[in-house]
């Protein structure tokens, strides 16, 4: 046990070092920006070749804009890395200065955030290469079939209007699937789970690159009047002045062209025309891969985070829970009511609330703590509340006249609980606290809805840039059943190893005769 | 003759949820000897013996150990519990751990004078009982009569001043029952005084120096042994037990010829 939380602080020392540092920074920030002398921004990494992760690092398009525009405010940039989703809420609870994350404008987010728009953008209907349907771009063709699109992009405006159109023609509507990201987006499409995917002309223009062969474009672009630009709160009018300011700049001196054309996005006007490269791919490389992705850093790191979040939030959670089961048990009714209500808010939302309640919400209410931070107290605080119930089940086990025979004895209380009530206890609960654990495990994938680099963000992240799914999945699935199997094999010595066995009774009666010896 | 009481009681009463469970009782336990307690079930016996040890905290009245008031005393339950060893019906060894373990686990964890010498006072103890060569067997690798004779090994390893017994026959085959009161000579328990709850007029007979009577919660009936079991009993005190206990009643006939 001590062993495992030593390699998983080892494994994480990088990261805490990290989250160290940036809560040290917090503390001085002055206003303006939320770390003095940064632009933090927040961006979802899976949506090349505007932001993903290349060998471990962040790159992109958006990536290279915010350089440029921090640099002209006089300040370093500074990226986060998480969930699409997350991003607005990020912004608003004062987490970043600036969501630049290819975002389009929208009216419902022009209703919570104010943009600095930086490039125009047209959407294109992707199909799979040998499609038989008679998609011929974004018109009637489309509707009455299954059409996917990016979870709150543009594209699902563009959707709606469709099926407005087909509704006019009298004909059927478009059957709207919704995905998180636009990977998701073409993945499915290419499982033919929808028959057409509405995505920009650049997204278009990666996939035909990375993945040759596989997915066309039907008919022209559409949708011209679509733009994306940067987002800041709407309390915060000096960073959108100066943000402006400075996207001005880039455009009037040439530096947003040559940025434009140093990662393709003007041949995204013609897709068509891309080129295929044949990229050879069978079972070895899908091995080979995946191997390399066990051993690179994004995925040991992951592993180390995934670990560490799930030891310390179990210890933390045991030790709530066992406090908790404590006071339960107790006569105080103030305490009793306290536990309760505890037990039905973290036992009655689900997980993912709580974690993005804490990261996100908690700022607005003055307490902000580093994503890490908020990740374990997360994830610790939702354990407690089992490990409460589960704590509770396995004193009630122990029979009391086990506890009245140690006082009787004149040990105290806590020696009683300690050396009598506890062990009894904790043998009984074992399995479920087995349970508990790899339960808990599993649950930390999600926090990389606060942008927690741990393993499933790691995977993502990975796949994303090159769309190796497979094997960035299977690296990660072996992790986890690593550590499952970890877990259980744990469980099974410590199970033995309380159990009434031969060696502690051969211990014991050689003691017992090594003392009678020497009385004699 | 009065040996100078080691504890003694004073009008003790005790009222939960409204009922009266102990009225006033009053009782003296010599240096030395063996007090047998008897009465009708639910008289409250158990439950005089739960306020000797602390484990029931009684409304009024004073328990006197050595002297000293302990339920108005500045020392601490576990201090005064050391002091008084109680074995409980179902023995109650804890289950998690050996013979061994269980003997040992009140000195080590008390320290001091407790801990000095443990290990050889246990060893010797366990030997006496014959049950040194089961130190690393699990409570339920063992009879009821073995797990009762390790019951009261692990209060004697804590050399307490007095012994309380609840019931200690009531699970015990005849064979059990004798190695029990072999134990009550033997030399660890011979000279200390005993408190022994029992219905088994047999074994009272055998162990007994004074027979007290708890009827409602207060004592009825205090005499010695040898008055008692002379036959010589008041008649009151007579009527009574034929009427509250029959089957004591059984067994005191038997146990009593000489008596018409
Ligand atoms: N914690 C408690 N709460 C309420 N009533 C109690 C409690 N403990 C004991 N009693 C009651 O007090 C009375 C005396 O109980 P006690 O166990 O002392 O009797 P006893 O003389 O030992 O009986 P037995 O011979 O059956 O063991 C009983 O009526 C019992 O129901
Ligand atoms: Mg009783």
């Amino acid at each position: 046990m001590r062993l495992i939380s030593l390699l998983a602080l080892l494994l994480t020392l990088p990261c805490l070092a990290h989250a160290q540092n940036a809560d040290a920074e917090n503390h001085n920030a002055i206003a303006g920006t939320v770390t003095a002398g940064y632009l933090t921004y927040g961006t979802a990494a899976t949506f090349p070749p505007f932001e993903f992760v290349k060998d471990g690092s962040l790159v992109g398009f958006d990536i290279d804009l915010a350089a440029e525009v921090a640099s002209r405010m006089h300040l370093a940039s500074s990226p986060v890395n998480m969930e699409f989703g997350g991003l607005i809420p990020a912004l608003i609870g004062h987490r970043i200065d600036v969501i630049n994350s290819a975002m389009y404008l929208s009216p419902e987010r022009e209703g919570v955030v104010d943009f600095v728009p930086y490039l125009s953008i047209s959407s294109v209907v992707l199909v799979p290469r040998d499609s038989r349907l008679p998609v011929t771009g974004y018109d009637l063709s489309l509707c009455g079939l299954r059409v996917g699109v990016t979870l709150g992009g543009i594209e699902m405006r563009d959707a709606d209007k469709a099926t407005e159109n087909c509704l006019q023609n009298k004909k059927p509507a478009l059957i709207i699937l919704p995905y998180p990201t636009a990977q998701n987006t073409a993945l499915n499409l290419l499982q033919e789970r929808t028959d057409a995917a509405f995505t920009s002309q650049f997204g278009a223009a990666v996939l035909m690159q990375e993945v040759p062969g596989r997915y066309r474009v039907a008919g022209r672009p559409f949708g011209t009047e679509g733009q994306i630009g940067l987002a800041v709160a709407k309390t915060n009018p000096e960073l959108r002045g100066s943000l402006t300011k400075a996207v001005q700049e880039l455009k009037k001196d040439g530096r947003l062209d040559q940025l434009i054309k140093k990662w393709h996005l003007n041949r995204g006007q013609d897709v068509s025309d891309v080129e295929e490269s044949g990229k050879a791919s069978d079972w070895w490389v899908t091995v080979k891969l995946t191997l390399d992705y066990l051993v690179s850093p994004p995925f040991l790191k992951g592993a180390g985070i995934t670990l560490f979040l799930t030891t310390s939030s179990l210890i933390v959670g045991s030790l709530i829970g066992i406090i908790l089961a404590v006071i339960s048990g107790g006569r105080f009714g103030f305490f009793r009511l306290s536990v309760m209500i505890y037990l039905w808010l973290f036992r009655g939302t689900p997980v993912l609330l709580q974690i993005v309640f804490i990261y996100n919400v908690l700022p607005l209410l003055g307490l902000k703590l580093a994503a890490l931070t908020s990740a374990v107290l997360a994830l610790s605080l939702n354990e407690g509340a089992y490990m409460a119930e589960i704590a509770r089940s396995g004193l009630d086990a122990v029979k009391p006249e086990q506890k009245t025979a140690g006082l009787a004895l004149g040990l105290s209380p806590l020696s009683v609980f300690r050396c009598i009530t506890a062990p009894q206890a904790f043998r009984i609960t074992l399995p479920m606290l087995g349970n508990q654990v790899i339960g808990l495990l599993k649950s930390s994938a999600l926090v990389s809805v606060i942008a927690v680099p741990e393993l499933l963000l790691a995977a993502d992240q990975a796949a994303s840039a090159n769309f190796r799914y497979i094997e960035a999945l299977s690296a990660a699935a072996i992790y986890y059943l690593a550590f499952t199997s970890l877990f259980m094999l744990l469980q099974r010595y410590l199970e033995q190893s309380l159990a009434p066995g031969k060696s502690s009774s051969e211990k014991a009666l050689h003691r017992a005769q090594a003392a009678m010896e020497s009385v004699r | 003759m009065l040996a100078k009481p080691v504890l003694s009681l004073e009008d003790i009463r005790l009222t939960i949820d409204g009922k009266h469970i102990l009225n006033g009782c009053d009782l003296k336990i010599p240096e030395g000897e063996v007090v047998v307690i008897l009465g009708p079930s639910g008289s409250g016996k158990s439950t005089l013996m739960r306020c000797i040890n602390l484990l029931q905290k009684p409304d009024s009245g004073r328990i006197l150990f050595d002297g000293e008031d302990i339920l108005n005393s500045s020392a601490a339950a576990p201090a005064v519990r050391r002091k008084i060893g109680m074995v409980f019906q179902g023995y109650d060894l804890f289950e998690h751990m050996t013979v061994w373990d269980n003997l040992l686990l009140a000195p080590r964890l008390t320290g001091g004078a407790y801990a000095h010498g443990m290990s050889e006072r246990a060893a010797e103890l366990l030997d006496g009982i014959g049950l040194l060569e089961h130190a690393g067997r699990y409570p339920h690798q063992l009879s009821g009569g073995q797990q009762q004779r390790v019951a009261i090994v692990r209060a004697l390893v804590m050399q307490p001043r007095v012994m309380l017994f609840d019931e200690p026959t009531s699970a015990l085959d005849p064979e059990a029952t004798e190695q029990l009161q072999k134990l009550f000579g033997s030399a660890a328990l011979k000279s200390m005084a005993k408190v022994v709850v029992t219905h088994d007029i047999g074994f009272a007979r055998r162990v007994a120096d004074r027979i007290v009577f708890i009827e409602n919660g207060s004592v009825i009936a205090n005499l010695s042994a040898q008055h008692f079991f002379s036959g010589d009993v008041p008649d009151r005190l007579h009527r009574f037990l034929t009427k509250t206990m029959p089957e004591l009643k059984l067994q005191y006939s038997e146990e009593l010829p000489s008596r018409v």
